[in-house]
């Protein structure tokens, strides 16, 4: 974008910060395209880049009446424009953790050749995981699951013991298998 | 997933008319601070909060509508604020065993004249729609000091809002007289 280019996105956004409705359009229509690029450029990815475009191109009408006229339009509008990206990068790692633990979850239950050996490798990973463990933290996590006899402490102190060894026992999980 | 650019575009003009609106509601919260103190001091609780909604439905739909309604709703509040502090402080201060008509109408209506000539001296530095302006801060300013002087009656009210009318219509005059 040349510099004439530049300061008309500049006057236009300050227009549309002060209620301007008519600068809309050219706002809109001159942000799209760098908006595509510059996602497309960071990413690597052209249809995620006109998804996380269009995220950002909300963001940024919906934030425009907050545009300092003093700052360049064209930083401002790309920096929401990569924060949304971020966003969208971490929101997407969190989901996939959250599928691999679901998939974690479900354990084959049937009787074939595979399903024996899964449920065989899991069992050896959590024994090895728990071994790992201090044994007051190892006891407490057996007792709530076999429901056995606690310790005699209050039921606040045995939640949060638990609580402090069922996260011990997922770094510790982190630690072996990623 | 990628919207078609018409429903997209409309997405968008949406998007900016909500955030606009969602700031101008926060711009125009100190309108309830006013009524709160109001219905505090003045003991008439259902007064103050009518008067105090119809103030943040003008500061909020001006600020959001933006443009010269924004200009005018933020000198509105700002002088509107000094009316509205103004009497109660005088009365508290100084005139507290004295608070007979004649104090109550001097003071308001001096009060009113001065935020009335404050904006008028504000329009002046505006180079279009002074009257606009002139119109929508002083309807501001008159709510915001009509919420303090609430204190001192219908009179106290009127009083004020005479203030503001009076010294402010010579520079809407003047502003609309040909050159």
């Amino acid at each position: 974008m040349d510099d004439a280019g530049r300061m008309a996105l500049n006057r236009n956004l300050a227009a549309l910060a002060d209620g301007e409705r008519a600068a809309f359009d050219p706002v809109y229509r001159t942000l799209w395209p760098l908006l595509v690029r510059f996602i497309a450029g960071i990413s690597g990815d052209r249809a995620i880049a006109e998804d996380m475009a269009q995220q950002a191109m909300l963001k940024i009408f919906s934030r425009v009446s907050t545009f300092d006229a003093s700052r360049d339009g064209l930083s401002w509008s790309m920096t929401i424009a990569f924060n949304e990206y971020q966003s969208y990068r971490r929101r997407r790692a969190n989901a996939l953790g959250e599928l691999d633990e679901t998939a974690l979850a479900e354990v084959p239950d049937c009787d074939t050749p595979e399903a024996i050996a899964i449920r065989d490798d899991l069992r050896e990973a959590a024994r090895s995981v728990l071994a790992s463990l201090r044994p007051q933290d190892r006891e407490t996590i057996v007792v709530a699951i076999t429901d056995g006899q606690r310790p005699a402490v209050s039921a606040a102190a045995f939640r949060k013991r638990l609580q402090r060894a069922l996260t011990q026992t997922r770094l510790a999980w982190k630690r072996y298998y990623g | 997933m990628t919207a078609a650019p018409d429903d997209f575009a409309r997405r968008v003009r949406r998007a900016y008319e909500w955030g606009r609106f969602k700031r101008a509601v926060l711009q125009g919260a100190p309108a309830l601070l006013l009524t709160a103190i109001s219905a505090a001091i003045c003991q008439r609780a259902g007064w103050s909060a009518t008067i105090g909604a119809t103030l943040l439905v003008l500061v909020t739909g001006l600020i959001w509508y933006g443009r010269i309604g924004a200009r005018a709703a933020y000198a509105g509040l700002k002088v509107g604020a000094l009316a509205f502090a103004i009497p109660i402080v005088i009365f508290h201060w100084y005139f507290r065993d004295l608070c007979d008509l004649q104090t109550v109408l001097m003071v308001d209506t001096a009060t009113g004249l001065g935020a009335g000539l404050l904006l008028g001296l504000k329009s002046a530095r505006l180079e279009a729609r002074r009257t606009a302006f002139l119109l929508c801060a002083g309807g501001v300013a008159t709510l915001c000091g009509t919420l303090g002087c609430l204190f001192f009656g219908p009179v106290g009210v009127a009083s004020m809002a005479a203030g503001v009318l009076l010294s402010t219509a010579p520079f809407a005059v003047y502003h609309r007289a040909p050159a």
